[in-house]
Order: structure tokens, then sequence, then C-alpha cells
């Protein structure tokens, strides 16, 4: 056998040949045909990737299986081979177009939710220098208060412990001492 | 999936397979059993006098003639429609002819009589004859076309129902004498064009490609 592609006759009559059981021709017809059908399929459908074109390819292969015995070898072959991959590649389109339709892409799935357009209501640091002075500017008791519960992070109980008050007492202060923060920087309650 | 495994998969899977006809041989096939059996069922319901009332003039003759030609050019063209390879232009012949059998029967509605037209009580018995003896005849040609390709489901289907349409159409003619050709038209017509309509939404459903089976091995043994 040459190295050049066989013609239509050759691969009509490889077909005919698998049609009667054969099955060494008919894995000679499928290795001659699949660059062909590659390329039909890469020049057709030049946006999808190399993989996308494998599965548009293996997918015009079992339909060419599935329907070998609609070939008449008294026609000629490739028209009815084109014939099928025109037909599978239209209803690959329709498929991809089916599920895009119901796809969502999301590019960056931040899992943490910490990008400040997922979280439109949080603040953010403000003025720093400000927020030290309004917290300077409190009560004693307020301040205390803002310190260990806000600042230093402690629960009530230790709060409470360290400053020797009671947690209903914390509570209060830390209410009024928001409520004044608020108000000294100008920002409203959520 | 790799390509070169699946064509090992398809050549260790390969069985010998006969070649289909040609579409014409294959819908002369149908044809002839399809006339077989609305002949023998038009002549089991045919009394001498709906003989004699249909009468052999051209306005009973002409619409039968053109609705077998219909019946003939869209079984060929539906046969046509699962083979690679063919020029889609054949799907065009079985409208003409629709449409040459519906100007037929429209030369009658003008003086037809609108009560006998919508006498629903009288026409009922063509609708029946036509969907009832059509079942058969779908069902032999779907057999038939599911061993092609699926290419255009759809007009394939369409082309299915209007073939069998306008067969059981003459079938019902013969045994079912009408007062006039717009009786034919409205009932006849409506029903076929109802049949034809579910074929065409159904077939997508009814003749698909059938690949999954063939993939499953190769794809579950990865």
């Amino acid at each position: 056998m040459t190295t050049s592609l066989p013609n239509d006759d050759q691969l009509g009559w490889l077909m005919r040949a698998a049609q009667s059981g054969d099955s060494a021709a008919y894995v000679r017809l499928l290795h001659d045909l699949t660059p062909r059908i590659r390329r039909v399929i890469a020049r057709q459908r030049g946006f999808v990737g190399t993989e996308e074109v494998e599965d548009l390819l293996q997918d015009v292969l079992l339909s060419l299986h599935a329907v070998r015995a609609t070939y008449d070898p008294s026609r000629p072959f490739m028209p009815w081979v084109l014939a099928i991959v025109r037909n599978r590649l239209v209803d690959g389109a329709r498929r991809y177009a089916r599920s895009a339709g119901r796809e969502v892409h999301i590019d960056d799935a931040d899992v943490t939710f910490s990008e400040p357009a997922t979280n439109p209501n949080q603040e953010g640091p403000g003025d720093v220098e400000a927020l030290r002075r309004a917290v300077g500017a409190l009560p004693d008791g307020q301040r205390q208060a803002i310190e260990l519960l806000k600042l230093q992070q402690l629960s009530l109980k230790e709060a409470a412990a360290v400053s020797g008050s009671t947690v209903g007492a914390l509570k209060v202060a830390t209410h009024r001492a928001m409520v004044a923060l608020r108000k000294a920087l100008g920002t409203k309650e959520t | 999936m790799n390509t070169d495994r699946l064509i090992e998969h398809l050549a260790d899977r390969l069985s010998p397979v006969q070649p289909l006809r040609t579409p014409g041989f294959r819908a002369l096939v149908w044809l002839g059993g399809a006339s077989a059996f609305l002949g023998i069922l038009a002549l089991s319901m045919t009394s001498a006098a709906d003989v004699a009332i249909n009468g052999t003039g051209i306005a009973f003759v002409g619409p039968q003639l053109v609705a077998v030609l219909t019946g003939i050019l869209a079984a060929w063209a539906a046969f046509r429609s699962v083979i690679p390879g063919y020029s889609r232009m054949a799907f065009i012949w079985p409208l003409v002819a629709g449409v040459g059998w519906i100007g037929t029967l429209a030369i009658g509605v003008p003086q037809a009589q609108t009560g006998a037209i919508l006498a629903p009580h009288r026409e009922w018995m063509c609708v029946a004859v036509i969907v009832l003896s059509g079942g058969p005849l779908m069902a032999a040609m779907w057999l038939m076309l599911r061993r092609g390709a699926p290419l255009h489901p759809s007009v394939t289907a369409a082309l299915a129902a209007l073939a069998v349409g306008a067969l059981a159409n003459v079938a019902a003619c013969v045994s079912h004498p009408h007062a006039d050709n717009a009786i034919t038209l409205l009932w006849h017509g409506a029903t076929i064009a109802v049949l034809v309509g579910v074929a065409a939404v159904t077939g997508r459903l009814a003749l698909t490609w059938d690949v999954r089976a063939l993939r499953a091995p190769v794809t579950g043994a990865q």
C-alpha cells in the first residue's frame, strides 16, 4: 500500500468489505477517514478545542458504525460520510447551545466571600485616627467595655472578671459606646 | 476516550450487514404492503351502492389519483431522507403533490353546502378510518425507517405521516362516499394535517442516533 490518501473508490471498497464483516478493512477504513473527518470538524468548528474536536470525531465514527448498512456500494463514498459528519456537527452544535444555555460560568469562585463586591454591607476600616480619638473621648466605663470586648475580643464573662463589673453592665456600656462612636464618626446604624 | 481505542472497539464489534436497498425499492415494498392492506380494508367496508355514488368521474377519481401520487412521493422522500448523501430536494415533491391534491379538492368548495361540510356525525367515520388504518402503516414504515440514519427526524416522520395519511384518505373516500370534495378537504385534510404535525413534533424522539450503547463499553472500561 502507498502512503498517499486512498481515493473515494478505495474507501468505498473498504466499506463494502466492512459491510461483509472484514474487521481489518474496517480498521484501515476508519484510520484513513479519521484525519479527513478531523480536518472537516476543525475547519467547521474552528472555535472548539482539541478535546471537543475528538469528541465530535468519535461521535461521527460511532454514527457511521451505527448506520453502515445505509451505504450503497453503487454510490460515491465520501458524500455519504460527509452527510453524516454535517448532521452530527449540527446535532453537536444544538447540544452545545442547549447545555450552554443552562450553565453559568464562574471565573473566580471565592470560597470565603471576602471580596468587597460580595460584602456590600460591611464597613471598611475608615479613618483609624478618628476612631482612636472617638474611643478616647468615651466615658471610662464605655471605653473600657469597648477595649475589652471589641479590641481585645474577650468574652463577656472574661471582660466582667477583668473589669470587676457585671455582664449586664458591660452590655449596656458597650451599647452606649457603640451609639456614641457612630454619632462621633457620622456612620449610620446597620 | 482514545480514538484509536474506539476504532479497535468498533472493529471488534463489527458484524456483517446487508446494505439497504435503494429508497425507491424500499418505498415500493412499503407501498405494496400498504396498498394490499388498504385495499382489503376498503373492499371490506365498501358496498356496490358506495361505488355507484362515488362514480368514476374526474371529480372523484382526480383527487384520488393526486392523493395516491402524494402518498407515493412522500413515501419515496421519507425513505430517501434516512440515507446519507442524497439531495434534500426530494422533500419538495410530496409537498407539491399535496398542494395539488388540495387544489383538486378545492375546486368543489364554492358549490359545497355549508351544512353538509359541518355535519360532524357523518365524517367521524372518515377520521377513524384514516387514523386507525394509518396506525399499522405508520408502524411498518417506522420499522423500516429506523434501519436508516435519522438525519432529519422531524421531516422524515412528517413525510411518513403524509404518505400514510394520503393513502388512508383514498381508502376512506372509496369506502365512504361524500356529498362533495369540500367535505373531504375539510375533514380529511384537517386529519392529515394533524397527523403530519404530530409526527413532525414526535419524530425527533422516535428517530434518534442510537450510539450510546456502542460507546458505553469503551467509556465504562476507562
